[in-house]
């Protein structure tokens, strides 16, 4: 008698239990897929493998607090670009002040870096002297191969300032770093 | 020039130390778990505050969190979708715009009719307290103290507006009509609103 009044309710509960399970199972198997991906973009936008870490564990901690309602989402890749993004900026916003972006200003040095050994260096040294939102869309752009349109989506700006803010990125970075980069 | 930067970016990545460890996502599970139970203390905590049911509220939904938002609305802030920055200004793409509790018929069909014809807003629609509420459960079924602890009448009614134009502009002409408790713009990635629910 009683067994038969607690059948639903347990089936209700297992029932849970396995769609619990799954959703869980299924973070667990994004992470793994997308997870070195998207440390390498981190690392791009801050140069710190630990701090790539750090970024790469608290997007998907932000992503896994909301995860019932988001797994859904058309593009979970590029929704956790979004989420990166977000963190990464947050990050800078807390921590400018206490330190200013790191590279020296290489404009009008003389050193300018002449074999491509050393071109990666100053290329992430240039890099990080462009406002955070260039950084991202060069990165996004040119690292992740991300459509125009796709950026504009993750970074939340039109495509035309993607383009605009591009092409003013990419000069600069020229600018810095010497007609070697321009070439090869 | 593009292939140069993906090869000097490869060449930049050369020193990558091993692999994530396994544990990734484990490790982002337990802080993620945490960010949904402050996020949960958060919006009990705005509840509470603003409806004056601070013993109901903070007693059931968990210890009182370090600094309580001060308005329902910033309380929902928390609900958001995560991949939405708020508060959101040049790069808004939504809107909500929270009501006065006293509003009058007059006031909200007003409004509604701003919004109508406002040259910034692409769609928008209005969302009553038992839908705002309804809204909460759902997003909060794993936390169903929470939702009992929170009645309709708690909760504020909205507009949610998708922006066609800037925000700004908008503000300027809607922000200063009667009935309006605060404004909020959201940055939402395409396809994406502040309540998207799975």
């Amino acid at each position: 008698m009683g067994d038969a009044r607690q059948g639903p309710l347990t089936r209700w509960g297992a029932g849970r239990r396995r769609e619990r399970a799954a959703r869980e199972a299924e973070f667990t198997a994004f992470v793994e897929a997308t997870a070195p991906k998207l440390r390498r973009t981190a690392y791009l936008m801050c140069r710190d493998w630990h701090l790539a870490q750090d970024l790469t564990q608290t997007t998907f901690a932000r992503m896994y607090a909301s995860w019932a309602r988001i797994r859904r989402v058309d593009s979970l890749e590029a929704y956790s670009r979004r989420v990166l993004m977000n963190v990464v900026f947050d990050e800078r916003k807390r921590r400018s002040g206490s330190e200013l972006v790191v590279a020296e200003p290489p404009a009008g040095s003389s050193h300018r870096p002449d074999d491509t050994a050393e071109l990666h260096v100053a290329l992430l040294r240039a890099l990080a002297t462009l406002p955070v939102r260039d950084q991202a869309i060069v990165v996004l752009r040119h690292w992740e191969d991300q459509s125009v349109e796709a950026v504009a989506g993750i970074l939340g700006v039109s495509m035309s300032v993607v383009k605009t803010q591009n092409a003013r990125a990419l000069g600069r970075l020229r600018a810095l770093l010497g007609e070697d980069f321009a070439r090869t | 020039m593009d292939e140069n930067l993906r090869l000097l970016f490869d060449r930049a990545l050369a020193d990558e130390p091993g692999p994530p460890p396994d544990d990734l996502a484990d490790r982002a599970k337990a802080a993620g778990a945490g960010l949904r139970r402050r996020r949960h203390r958060l919006v009990g905590a705005a509840v509470a505050t603003v409806t004056a049911v601070a013993a109901l509220g903070v007693a059931t939904v968990g210890a009182p969190p370090d600094a309580p938002p001060e308005t329902v609305p910033a309380g929902f802030a928390m609900l958001l979708n995560p991949a939405c920055t708020s508060p959101a200004r040049d790069t808004a793409t939504d809107v909500s715009v929270f009501l006065t509790p006293d509003i009058t018929d007059q006031q909200r069909a007003a409004l509604d009719r701003a919004l109508e014809t406002d040259p910034a807003v692409q769609t928008h629609r209005y969302e009553s307290r038992e839908a705002a509420h309804a809204h909460l459960a759902r997003m909060f079924a794993d936390a169903p103290q929470l939702v009992d602890a929170v009645k309709a009448s708690d909760l504020p009614a909205s507009f949610r507006v998708k922006l066609s134009g800037p925000y700004a502009d908008f503000v300027d002409r809607v922000g200063a009509m009667p009935g309006i408790d605060q404004i909020i713009g959201h940055a939402c990635p395409k396809g994406t609103d502040i309540w998207t629910t799975g």
